[in-house]
């Protein structure tokens, strides 16, 4: 592990901010998911202990990708800041361009997805304590997968409203403007009662809750009202989990292209303008 | 070796520019003199490729500075906003750049203990939490620890008192390589007397001339026969002349007051 590899990874995950909001705060909402709105769920019945599984990994599901949007934030404002430094940086010291994308991707992506686990961690840990069940995923690769899918999309969509930013000199919405990994995870989070039908495979991330659902129970969801699907069992709109898969890879290709075209872009801007 | 040719430099698109076609070579101790607003600053950018270039050229070792990428010992630099790259320790920033440079670290704390900033208070603060003055210290310390053969010091005084200031003086005689330093401090010329030095208005960059031969140099109004060199600000044109009438360059203490000159 390089040293910057490291560096990235300690300076986000010791930041205050981010501790507060992508972790504590989350952590707050695990506790009213499971304590407070799981009141009707219970391990009686056939289907107890398997309502209870699907309940743990609505939770980790949703409240994760929560985390994650909530960590873009802090990414999006680093890649605001480090716009300056990197110039130099690339031009005057080992790190090459290439080098760069890499290692701050992965430790960008690192830190999303240690976000994600502890979130996961904490769902699963309560669960237990409250209903006895272990609700581990069937597949936890698969849930893995899911998860840095999700982290990577985030990761680029934080590049790209960053230096959207710069490339049109309005750096001074950046306070704005970092939210919307945030506004979208909290759009996503919204299908837990609403089915947007095949809209979902058009919003970005909206198909990432189906997948690790699925890959931690086996079953196939709907395309939304989660909520009800959990208490009905009954899927009137079943997700396609291919087109769902494609939909997630199609939005980071898309990420990712429009962060090199403005990569590009934003060495004509100079340094000076980029004052907020 | 720095050369820089026909240079220009604006900001935005509409704007008048900042620099206006900057020809200069710089391959050992030179100081650039100029009022603040000068383009001192720019000028550094523009080398460091940090600001786009309109027109001209800028070779570091040969090298068109648009193509140079990940080349560590070609140049450093001690512009604050360049040397925080991550939400880390002004330590363990410290050990980044001198990892990524394979500058000497144990020079980058000797300068920084040497003026007055200790190892602790590194490791408990984050570079931009320093005090103004610390900050200064702290990127020339890492600009000239970096081991580049090329260091450009953007005001390395400003806000250290006299004691930090004599301290620093010492490591920039003493490092071996090309140094370009920048300052509107007309005392400067008396602590590198034999450093190459040029002037800079309004974008415009005149010289070489030697700093001992501008400390006893008088500044006169317009053009003159023999004149160290002449140059033009506020509209007007001056030349400095080792001989005769006029203002010592020694007594204007900062070149911003060669806009009060009334003559």
């Amino acid at each position: 592990m390089t040293l910057y590899l490291k560096l990235k990874v300690k300076g986000l995950l010791t930041d205050p901010e981010l501790i507060g909001w992508s972790i504590l705060f989350i952590e707050f909402w695990v506790f009213m998911w499971l304590f407070v709105f799981s009141s009707g769920v219970s391990t009686e019945g056939p289907y107890g202990e398997y309502v209870v599984k699907v309940n743990a990994t609505l939770a980790y599901s949703f409240l994760g990708l929560l985390s994650m949007s909530s960590a873009a934030i802090g990414l999006t404002y680093s890649v605001y800041y480090m716009s300056r430094p990197l110039r130099f940086i690339t031009k005057f010291t080992k790190m090459t361009p290439f080098k760069f994308i890499i290692e701050d991707f992965i430790g960008g992506l690192a830190v999303l997805v240690i976000n994600a686990f502890i979130i996961m961690a904490s769902v699963l840990g309560l669960t237990y304590l409250k209903w006895g069940v272990i609700a581990l995923p069937d597949n936890f690769l698969g849930v893995f997968a899911g998860l840095l899918l999700g982290g990577t999309a985030l990761y680029w969509l934080s590049y790209v409203v960053a230096l959207a930013l710069i490339v049109a000199r309005r750096t001074r919405g950046i306070s704005m403007a970092s939210s919307i990994p945030l506004i979208l995870g909290f759009a996503i989070y919204s299908q837990l009662w609403i089915d947007l039908g095949n809209a979902t495979y058009v919003v970005p991330l909206a198909t990432l809750p189906a997948i690790l659902l699925n890959q931690a129970t086996g079953s196939v969801p709907s395309t939304g009202s989660y909520l009800a699907w959990l208490i009905t069992r009954v899927a009137p709109n079943k997700i396609n989990l291919w087109l769902a898969l494609t939909s997630i890879l199609v939005w980071i290709a898309i990420f990712i292209s429009l962060s090199v075209v403005l990569i590009k872009k934003s060495r004509g801007v100079a340094l000076e303008e980029l004052r907020t | 070796m720095i050369k820089i040719v026909d240079l220009y430099v604006r900001y935005a698109w509409k704007q008048e520019y900042v620099l206006r076609g900057v020809n200069a070579e710089f391959n050992y101790k030179h100081l650039l003199l100029g009022p603040n607003g000068s383009g001192k600053t720019t000028l550094f950018r523009a080398i460091a490729g940090l600001t786009p270039i309109v027109k001209g050229k800028v070779l570091i070792d040969g090298k068109d500075i648009n193509e140079i990428y990940g080349t560590k010992g070609l140049l450093a630099l001690n512009l604050s906003e360049v040397l925080s790259l991550l939400h880390i320790s002004a330590y363990d920033n410290l050990r980044l750049f001198m990892d990524l440079t394979d500058g000497d670290m144990d020079l980058a704390i000797e300068i920084l203990n040497d003026l007055g900033i200790e190892t602790q208070i590194l490791k408990r603060k984050k570079p931009w939490e320093l005090s103004a003055g610390q900050r200064k210290a702290y990127s020339t310390a890492l600009a000239l620890a970096s081991k580049a053969r090329n260091v450009l010091l953007d005001e390395p005084f400003e806000q250290l008192d006299p004691a930090r200031k004599s301290r620093l003086i010492k490591y920039l005689i003493r490092h071996d390589g090309t140094i370009v330093l920048n300052t509107h401090e007309t005392w400067i010329l008396t602590a590198f007397k034999d450093w190459s030095t040029y002037l800079m208005f309004e974008g415009i960059i005149y010289g070489p001339v030697t700093a001992s031969k501008l400390i006893n140099a008088n500044i006169v109004s317009g053009k003159v026969d023999n004149a160290l060199v002449s140059f033009r600000a506020g509209g007007k044109t001056y030349s400095i002349v080792e001989q005769g009438a006029g203002e010592p360059i020694s007594k204007l203490i900062t070149l911003d007051r060669i806009y009060e000159l009334s003559m």
